[in-house]
């Protein structure tokens, strides 16, 4: 059996000088990060496809966490960006609704009307935090597709997901 | 001369004051279709699989049917946009030339204000039933 001993000592010891310890907790760490990004990683498929090319305005004013801020001219919910999102984004662990209403707000530094997106954000329970209820353009329940009435969780694939906020995205120039 | 040409910028100044006064908001058809149709056909036309219907596909073959046409032209989101008839028509022809995967033919007959006008306030009822049927006819 001492060829079996030589083996297992010269393998051993060839693996030991190509490799390290910390070179494999490195390797196997990124391997665990990257499993556990990936199906993070297609979120927010609703609103890739409800807008391809966003135009970006120039200038942008104004605090995104307050309900006076220009793109929130007709929202009616928890704004996004206090919940852990953006005014274009989804908190995580929240999924952007297929369907939604378009409304149009004025942008007061380059004074031009935008086309904007009110997807609610569904997934998780209500946020609850910077709740704000602005209804400039907005219409009675029997216009649905003008009405910020609506849950629009509800027009998702898996059906009765809870509301947790609101976003404001903007779809292009009202022109 | 003097007066004339006096007269002609009060004219002028006439057609720009009515020009500003007619439709308050007169937008694209890409923005009307982003305002009154997107939110739930998105912007690719492509809808909600067994919720929206996709229209990428239909618009044009449907066109080229009477019964496709009348379909159009009745379905809640046509009859109920808040859009004028000539909006509408607009619309529609912008939407076979930019969301349809279907190639527009060259006899595309454009939909007009005075068709729109014809079809559009009579709702139609039994929406999916009649889209089922006009499906069955355009496909091979």
């Amino acid at each position: 059996m001492k060829w079996l001993d030589r083996f297992t000592e010269g393998s051993t010891r060839s693996l030991a000088r190509r490799s390290s310890r910390r070179g494999f907790l490195g390797s196997f760490g990124a391997l665990l990060v990257g499993a556990a990004a990936l199906p993070l990683l297609p979120v927010a498929r609703g609103a890739e496809r409800q807008a391809a090319h966003p135009a970006v305005p120039s200038s942008d004013p104004g605090d995104p966490g307050t309900c006076e801020y220009w793109r929130h001219c007709a929202i009616d919910g928890f704004l996004c960006s206090c919940c852990g999102g953006t005014q274009s984004s989804c908190p995580p662990g929240t999924e952007m609704s297929a369907v939604t209403w378009i409304g149009t707000c004025h942008n007061p530094a380059d004074g031009k009307d935008y086309v904007i997106s009110y997807n609610d954000c569904c997934g998780k329970s209500q946020c609850n935090r910077c709740f704000c209820n602005r209804n400039e353009g907005d219409s009675p329940l029997y216009q649905p597709g003008q009405s910020n009435d609506y849950n629009w969780c509800s027009g998702n694939s898996s059906a009765n997901i809870p509301y947790h906020c609101s976003t404001a995205r903007i779809v292009g120039v009202a022109e | 001369m003097l007066r004339s040409k006096t007269t002609r910028q009060w004219l002028v100044a006439a057609g720009l004051l009515l020009l500003a006064a007619g439709p308050t908001v007169a937008y694209t058809p890409r923005v009307n279709y982003q305002l009154q149709c997107m939110g739930c056909h998105h912007g690719d036309g492509a809808g909600e699989n067994g919720r929206v219907p996709d229209m990428r596909g239909t618009v044009v073959p449907f066109s080229a049917l009477p019964e496709g046409r009348d379909y159009i032209l009745r379905v809640p989101g046509v009859a109920q946009a808040p859009l004028s008839d000539g909006e509408v028509a607009v619309l529609l022809n912008w939407i076979a030339r930019n969301l349809s995967t279907v190639p527009v033919p060259a006899d595309f007959r454009d939909y007009t204000e005075g068709e729109v006008a014809a079809a559009r306030h009579q709702p139609l009822t039994g929406v999916k039933q009649r889209r089922a049927e006009l499906l069955s006819r355009i496909s091979p």
